[in-house]
């Protein structure tokens, strides 16, 4: 075996000719950083082209597979065929273009139908994730909305606003780094998470500071990091070779008072400071209707949660109107509305050089590696800074740029010592629903166990118990990987009881009818009939699985293993059934299959 | 000590044959090899802290166990006033009035008054009658209770409570904020860590073992997350989470041969290692199990004539003091020289069904009584302590069928070194709007931090002085880290350690 891939283009020969030296140009730049910089433009320009001709190209099915798994919560096996008979080029398109689906809209039908959504958490919205992670279209929308979700992250709050923050996120995965900034920065959702809402300017009386705790975060987490980046990810180091962090503490304190002033866009501060204030800081929101005698529908719902659902607005008596000063020696002069300090803010973190670095970096570990080259991160920070007609922050080139950049798209660099990524558990079972299960009926809901999921996975969507999100992008697990300078951070919440535990949950929806259980509610059915037709010959339905699996990068040994154990399984009424089930159940715990490459 | 390579080289062979790595008996500290939540860098972690950290490795043996109450244990339902003043003020501020309109409030003749040589003016406390078990205990010295204790942001005055803008705890009256910041040990959002994860990371070169320190028999939590150090949630009744295909030999075959094989790339490589640890840590807890005793006549089950719907709550409650009875009779097996467990129950949610809270109350009773008995038969009785925690307390006054989400609450710490029979902390006025009610329901306002309380449990647990920050970071902001309900802490003088990695500890004070 194998990890021979032909790539078949569907240009003419003497094109693909030229591609060959091209690429092998692309490889050699990639192992060194020396060389003049003409040579190193003329290098960019051969990676743009040959990025250019590849996305137009008619991958096969192992590069379908690896694409897929890349950009959707899963590739299944008609996914494959459709693109390996199109190009990347064409489902990147179709997938901007394609429309989302909203996630309030989901928990809001749900409390037509009488179900309480105002006490439960936020299990509809999970729901509602699962729904469409499984089920919807916009795939590509959906894994770049779940990646942000994990760098903006909130936790645990309700299901209205945990619902209307990631539409949210959804809205703008496609749009401009700095709306999405803004946006997230005045989301009510994000304001309670983080204490920004009601945040009330420095009183000299009392000494009474504002809340630093957005201010830090969104420079910590949102934007910047802790420490100043070259373009390619690595950090810059002074004159002791020491790394030199972004902000001071006295930056934080400038931006806290920036963010000072902001609340419920319906509360009237002259009025009901304590709404807008205390009540707000709290976590209270007004409901339009009495949620114990709830009014007849149909009800306006923009109305009704539009507390924590619109963005904050300003309240001036409350604003700071000192003279501020931030990162990076920038100074707010005094007298301003929170409006324009907030714009000069953003814009100051927006344009910093750190983000292209920072972002990049992170959205590269959620969708093809955890650790990328500095040329691949370079590559990609260039392109948030400029994204080809002048602009910066265009999060859909940043986007193509890390899918189609050699770096994912080429086997050979993917099956190194140093690649792949650690699957995350939601992750590996949403695969295995697109991959195996169809929709039961019309108006399927996707009822998985959050608590349970919470206890075995050790991720919850939408509820991330701090700040810092499931894993660190940082975290580097102890052992060979930390010797080798390898950050993995998946594997912060794969441990001794998570993995037995994940492997038994994945076990338990591989041999349940869901439908049989929870009441009834309509979920998914099983289909895989395509593999228990396999099932009398056990080398092809391990060779079948593992295109979809592992795109068909499944070692000798593993597969050897595998076939050997489905053939032991005995014969007998399920034998079928019971030799799919083997196998998938051995690809879960399968290195092969647990890092995707 | 052996360079990491060496241990490398060993942890391999050790994966290979899948043997349990037999560690040298003597010598204990440092030399672990790639066990669950001691890794390598572990080593390296606890090689490093040794010269900035002056937490002494330890050559002696010490338990901690967690027993936390989900719901918000309803304190004052817990603790009651005796004296005919006091408790007619209790009676006034739950049920508005000396009637007992609402005959939520305990008779007099069902209480068991205690001694408590910190009250001195004229006031006396009892346990509720359900509770006789632990307040035997209590009464040999051997519990304490520890009383309004909450979380707080800083020391917190009713005056100040009432100022605009006075740093509070995030979420007052939310049970999943409330309950993560007891574990946390810091009232944030920007914690990852719990305190016991952080006292195992300080103490874990005193391990020698596949399994973690830390070990839950109620599930997953926050309180036992380390930077290194792990949770290991096991099963109450057969210990170590096992694959449901592990009957299977046919899949566990291919299963152990897939992470067994030679591999090149180094995420793969992680990912096996971490099945491999994951097949040690079973069959270390599973020779452990079998070597231990059952100790099934410590813990009874099935109660006779007791409330049948809870029934299946006592004997689970027992089981998991049971399974942790039994792992620290294996502890030596284990290679264990600090254990901490986490246990818990839950139903402590009375916004009703206050008339349920009794029954609850004597699992807690029993259950704690019963380790206790358990640890004096294994002779290690001053060495493991027990502690209550619940995400608050609840109001003094009632809503008529119960009381709703409150804040400060009382507790119990129980073990041999504890200098029980007394009450620690202020015992508040029983006076909706009095001094330590804030508000018309009786919102109690703690006098004491969670902060404090852990402090202490953390410096009997082998914490140096000078590192409890590390375990509790806002510390500094309180006025008593040590709130004196332990025997045995010993102060540190600070950087100097009478233990050093490889040889053993010079009592301080001794010759």
């Amino acid at each position: 075996m194998t990890h021979t891939q032909a790539w078949r283009f569907s240009l003419p020969v003497k094109a693909s000719a030229l591609l060959l030296p091209l690429f092998l140009l692309q490889a050699c730049t990639s192992q060194t950083e020396d060389g003049p910089s003409a040579s190193k433009a003329q290098d960019a320009a051969a990676i743009q082209a040959e990025i250019a001709e590849k996305s137009l190209a008619d991958p096969t099915p192992e590069e379908a597979s690896r694409f897929l798994m890349q950009t959707t919560f899963g590739p299944k096996e008609s996914e494959i065929t459709a693109l390996d008979n199109s190009s990347m080029d064409a489902w990147l398109t179709a997938q901007f273009a394609m429309p989302r689906q909203s996630h309030y809209d989901y928990v809001w039908n749900l409390r037509t139908q009488g179900v309480d959504i105002d006490n439960f958490s936020n299990i509809y919205t999970i729901e509602s994730f699962w729904k469409q992670a499984v089920t919807g279209q916009d795939q590509l929308r959906q894994r770049t909305t779940w990646a942000l979700s994990q760098i903006f992250v909130i936790g645990e709050e309700d299901n209205v606003r945990n619902a209307a923050y990631y539409d949210l996120l959804a809205e703008n995965a496609f749009g401009n780094y700095r709306t999405l900034l803004e946006k997230v920065t005045l989301s009510p959702a994000m304001g309670q998470w983080l204490s920004m809402i009601g945040n009330q300017k420095e009183d000299i009386a009392t000494g009474r500071l504002p809340d630093e705790n957005y201010a830090r975060e969104v420079m910590q987490l949102f934007s910047i990091g802790l420490w100043q980046l070259n373009a390619d990810g690595s950090r810059k180091l002074d004159a002791n070779n020491q790394p030199i962090p972004t902000y001071t503490q006295d930056d934080i304190r400038g931006m806290a008072k920036v963010l000072t002033g902001w609340s419920y866009a319906n509360c009237n501060p002259v009025q009901e400071s304590w709404y807008c204030i205390d009540s707000a800081r709290n976590g209270y929101y007004r409901i339009y209707d009495n949620i114990d005698n709830p009014a007849p529908l149909p009800l306006d719902k923009t109305q009704v949660y539009r507390d924590v659902t619109k963005q904050m607005t300003a309240m001036a008596a409350y604003h700071s109107t000192s003279e501020k000063k931030i990162v990076g020696g920038v100074i707010l002069p005094a007298g301003r509305t929170a409006e324009q300090d907030l714009k000069d803010a953003l814009d100051t973190l927006f344009n910093h050089p750190n983000v292209g670095p920072f972002i990049g970096r992170q959205l590269i570990q959620r969708l093809v590696k955890s650790n990328p080259s500095p040329a691949y991160i370079g590559r990609v920070s260039a392109v948030f800074a400029n994204n080809g007609q002048g602009v910066r922050g265009d999060l859909k080139a940043v986007i193509k740029a890390i899918l189609l950049d050699p770096e994912a798209r080429d086997i050979a660099q993917a099956t190194t010592t140093t690649s792949g990524k650690l699957r995350e558990p939601v992750l590996r079972l949403s695969h295995y629903l697109r991959a195996f299960t169809v929709p039961d009926g019309a108006t399927p809901r996707y009822d998985i166990n959050p608590w349970w999921m919470e206890e075995v996975f050790a991720q919850r969507p939408l509820s991330s118990a701090s700040v810092f999100n499931f894993y660190s992008p940082g975290y580097t697990p102890p052992g060979e990987m930390g010797a080798n300078g390898l950050v993995g951070p998946e594997f912060q919440i794969y441990h001794e009881s998570t993995l037995v535990d994940s492997h038994n949950f994945i076990e338990y929806w591989l041999t349940t009818d869901p439908s049989l259980e929870a009441g009834n509610i309509p979920s998914f059915k099983h289909n895989y009939v395509a593999y228990t037709a396999l099932a009398s010959n056990p080398t092809a339905l391990v060779d079948k699985l593992s295109l979809i699996m592992t795109s068909n990068t499944l070692s000798p040994e593993a597969r050897t293993s595998m076939i050997t154990a489905v053939t032991n399984v005995p014969a007998g009424t399920n034998q079928a059934r019971d030799r799919f089930r083997m196998a998938v159940m051995l690809f879960e715990i399968s290195p092969d299959y647990l890092i995707q490459k | 000590m052996k360079s990491e390579f060496e241990q490398m080289v060993m942890e391999e062979a050790s994966l290979k044959t899948r043997r349990r790595f037999l560690l040298g008996a003597a010598g204990g500290a440092g030399a672990a090899l790639g066990g669950f939540g001691f890794s390598l860098s572990g080593i390296a972690a606890a090689a490093d802290m040794g010269t900035k950290a002056s937490t002494p490795v330890p050559n002696d043996y010490r338990a901690m166990v967690c027993f936390f109450l989900f719901g918000g244990n309803d304190a004052a339902n817990t603790i009651i006033p005796y004296d005919q003043t006091t408790y007619n003020q209790y009676i006034v501020a739950r049920e508005g009035s000396l009637s007992r309109p609402l005959g939520i409030t305990r008779l007099r003749p069902d209480l068991l008054p205690i001694s408590a040589a910190s009250i001195n003016d004229g006031r006396q406390l009892a346990f509720p009658k359900e509770m006789s078990s632990l307040k035997r205990l209590y009464d040999k010295g051997k519990a304490a209770v520890m009383t309004n204790v909450g979380v707080l942001a800083q020391p917190t005055s009713k005056a100040q409570y009432n100022t605009d803008g006075f740093e509070l705890p995030p979420q007052l009256f939310s049970h999943s904020d409330h309950q993560r910041f007891w574990q946390l040990g810091v009232p944030n959002y920007t914690t990852r860590t719990g305190w016991a994860g952080r006292m195992g990371d300080l103490l874990a070169a005193g391990n020698n073992s596949n399994v973690s320190m830390c070990i839950s028999v109620a599930g997953n939590n926050t309180w036992q997350v380390g930077g290194t150090v792990l949770p290991y949630p096991i099963n109450s009744e057969y210990g170590a989470p096992q694959f449901w295909s592990s009957w299977n030999t046919n899949r566990m075959t291919a299963m152990n041969a897939m992470n067994l094989q030679t591999r090149t790339n180094l995420l793969e490589k992680q990912a096996a290692r971490v099945y491999n640890r994951a097949i040690n840590a079973q069959i270390d807890m599973d020779e452990a199990l079998n070597y231990s005793l059952t100790l099934e006549g410590f813990f009874p089950k099935n109660p006779v004539g007791f409330n049948p719907g809870l029934n299946g709550d006592y004997n689970d409650v027992m089981q998991q003091f049971q399974m942790v009875a039994r792992l620290i009779a294996a502890r030596e097996v284990l290679g264990h020289k600090r254990q901490i467990f986490f246990v818990s129950l839950g139903g402590f949610d009375n916004h009703d069904s206050l008339a349920e809270h009794p029954d609850r109350l004597k699992i807690i009773s029993d259950a704690m009584a019963s380790f206790y008995q358990a640890t004096v038969a294994l002779g290690v009785d001053q060495n493991v302590t027990t502690f209550t925690a619940s995400d608050f307390g609840r109001p003094l006054k009632s809503n008529g069928t119960g009381a709703d989400h409150g804040w400060g609450a009382h507790h119990f710490v129980v073990g041999g070194s504890v200098r029980g029979g007394n009450v620690y902390g202020k015992f508040p006025q029983m006076i909706i709007n009095g001094p330590d009610a804030l508000d018309n329901q009786g919102h109690l306002l703690p006098s004491t931090s969670v902060d404090e309380y852990a402090a202490t449990l953390a410096s009997w647990f082998g914490v140096s002085q000078t590192d409890i920050p590390t375990v509790i970071p806002n510390i500094g902001r309180f006025a008593k880290p040590d709130l004196g309900f332990m025997n045995g802490i010993k102060p540190y003088p600070q950087g100097h350690s009478t233990c050093v990695s490889n040889k053993p500890c010079k009592p301080i004070g001794k010759t």
